[in-house]
């Protein structure tokens, strides 16, 4: 099947040329049907939606409109509803379904699928799990986009959304919002930002542009941004069976949040129980991706100091620089910017900002993981506190405010493997062909997962990398996936 | 741990382990042993050239020994050559009642003839996840 993905028109403020041109090119081609991701109109004033509707009478194919946050100023939502139709519903053909639904919160940027859209989604999805084609769209990002500046806006709940489009094998996903074309794979699902389609709204003085998407054994996915084309192309067939005769590389143990202080909040046992099982599983790497400290006061880091005697690498989290904090990690941690040996090369960034709970990497850092990426390491890892990627269970505050970015770049650089420590839920995604694994945290009290308290081991064979969570308390072991890799 | 009705009718696809893990028929049980250890699970597919012929737990495993063979033997010697399968898409609830008829503690889980994992009577335990999702979202 073949699709058009446009985005945000934002009417009345286009570019008639450009949406002209996007028309007659969508109607002259063989596509199906077209997808418009949100923000038709600028302000949800009644003399926009009758100008956009008026213009997209040019347009020769069928449409879904999925509404915007524009779309829903003004309590424009009514609007769109008597002018279009219902904010969520469901297109059926033969072998497809794309399911698409209202992210938009009244008069906020932010967006969020709601806890009744949440379930409609689920219900929706498994009524439709014979279809082989799953194709999901709604306004917001959900994951961070580059080159749009600070990170916002993406949908609070993304990482439960993910968690969902994931576990029901849903193939494609459609966004717009960030005016700036962008496609990842994530696991199995690819996931595709339109660019604005007409609007004089461009990031980066960019062009407008509009995707065309074609799904066979391939997804492919063409961006049209007048004159320039770019394409990307993912196979969607994926490497089921692992045989367990590869040659295992290193182990890595990745911990976060051992929250140490004299208050309740450290629960010692979790923290006592979970190294007595780290001293039996012979690491080669123990790393730490921060919140050693419960707060950054002198008393916990001399405890700190006498709990954590085995050779660890740390990163610091938020708790660790608050207060005196920020004085206090180097004293008593040592932070390196990067240890290197034969098999792996780890890159270690600090990405708390002081008295604050945003994480930050900033344009001087990615200069330097450019650099890291050139040494000649066979596995590349790099280790920070907050979160790249949205993560189940949790609101979205803890990514990156340069997520977008960071995420980028990596993924381009094709690192091998991102350690992160935030948010205290464990989670394992592969996006393009980095792995990136979220810690929960180890001995804090104030954690997020029904398995409890736990860390993770990262074993890195010649052929796969090998993922699961150990439980503070019991040790007992949960798989968290496993990974081909890239040869 | 209980599992309530209104859960089990969610499909199994969303419960599996993704990725299936494997070792080749011609392997010692020792081995094999040692593979389950180092891997942390109970099972293992058994191949053939990359292929599911056969599924190995531990339960084969201590079975085996017990009838006295060695543990140099090969595992295709213990092995289920049964496979025991279900669709991604029934529900939790059919899947258990067709672990249960052949009293197996693991399920391969098939799509579209291909096997896309296994589900095993521990990963119940994420059952429970369910219980929190979008608690942070409301209308
Ligand atoms: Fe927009
Ligand atoms: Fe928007």
């Amino acid at each position: 099947m073949k699709i058009a993905h446009i985005s945000d028109t934002h009417f009345p403020q286009i570019i008639k040329e450009s949406f002209d041109r996007s028309i007659e090119k969508i109607n002259n081609s063989d596509i199906e049907f077209v997808i418009h991701t949100g923000d038709l109109v600028d302000r949800g004033y009644l003399r926009e939606y009758e100008e956009a509707i008026q213009s997209f009478s040019k347009l020769k194919k069928p449409i879904i409109f999925v509404p915007g946050n524009h779309d829903g100023k003004n309590v424009g939502l009514k609007l769109f509803e008597n002018f279009i139709g219902p904010l969520n519903g469901v297109k059926e053909g033969k072998d497809y379904v794309v399911i698409y639904l209202n992210s938009v919160i009244p008069d906020m940027n932010e967006g969020r699928i709601s806890n009744s859209s949440f379930l409609w989604l689920k219900e929706t999805l498994r009524g439709h799990l014979d279809k082989e084609i799953k194709i999901v769209c709604f306004h917001h990002h959900l994951v961070p986009v580059p080159n749009t500046g600070r990170e916002r806006n993406v949908l609070f709940n993304s990482g439960d959304v993910l968690d969902l489009l994931l576990k029901y094998g849903v193939n494609l996903v459609l966004n717009g919002h960030k005016h700036y074309p962008n496609v990842y794979k994530l696991e199995d699902l690819v996931i595709v930002n339109a660019g604005t389609m007409c609007s004089i709204k461009t990031r980066l003085g960019d062009k407008n542009s509009f995707n065309i998407i074609e799904i066979d054994d391939k997804i492919k996915v063409k961006t049209l941004r007048f004159g320039e084309i770019r394409e990307r192309e993912y196979e969607r067939k994926k490497e089921r069976i692992y045989n367990v005769n590869s040659e295992k590389l290193f182990r890595i143990v990745q911990i976060a949040g051992t929250c140490i202080d004299n208050s309740d909040i450290f629960n010692k046992k979790m923290f006592l129980n979970a190294f007595k099982k780290i001293s039996t599983l012979n690491p080669d790497f123990i790393v730490h991706c921060g919140d050693i400290v419960n707060e950054g006061l002198n008393k916990n880091y001399t405890l700190a100091a006498k709990y954590l005697k085995t050779p660890i690498f740390f990163v610091p989290g938020p708790r660790d620089i608050n207060y005196l904090g920020y004085n206090l990690f180097p004293k008593y941690f040592d932070f390196i910017e990067t240890h290197v040996t034969k098999k792996v090369a780890f890159k270690f960034l600090n990405s708390c900002q002081y008295d604050s709970d945003i994480g930050v990497i900033g344009r001087g850092e990615l200069d330097r993981i450019k650099q890291f990426s050139r040494i000649p390491s066979e596995f590349k890892a790099i280790v920070l506190h907050h979160n790249l990627l949205p993560i189940e269970n949790t609101r979205e505050k803890g990514l990156l405010e340069d997520a977008g970015d960071i995420l980028y770049e990596l993924t381009r650089l094709k690192i091998d493997l991102v350690l992160t420590g935030h948010s205290s839920h464990p989670s394992a995604r592969k996006i393009e062909n980095t792995l990136v694994v979220n810690a929960n945290s180890l001995s804090c009290k104030r954690q997020r997962n029904l398995f409890g308290n736990s860390f993770n081991i990262i074993d890195v064979y010649k052929d796969f990398i090998y993922v699961s969570e150990i439980q503070s308390l019991s040790g007992s072991r949960h798989v968290l996936g496993i990974w081909k890799r890239k040869i | 741990m209980f599992l309530d009705i209104e859960k089990a009718k969610y499909p199994i696809k969303q419960f599996i382990t993704r990725g299936i893990i494997g070792i080749d028929k011609n392997e010692t049980i020792k081995n094999a042993c040692k593979k389950m250890t180092e891997f942390g699970i109970s099972s293992l597919a058994v191949l053939e050239n990359e292929n599911i012929i056969g599924f190995l737990s531990k339960k084969d495993v201590i079975k085996g020994i017990a009838e006295g063979l060695s543990v140099n033997a090969k595992i295709n010697k213990i092995m289920s050559k049964n496979l025991v399968f279900c669709e991604s898409s029934v529900s939790i609830g059919e899947a258990l009642e067709i672990m249960a008829n052949f009293q197996v503690r693991h399920i391969l889980v098939k799509e579209k003839e291909e096997f896309i994992g296994i589900f095993s009577l521990k990963d119940i335990i994420d059952l429970q996840k369910f219980s929190l999702e979008t608690q942070i979202s409301s209308d």
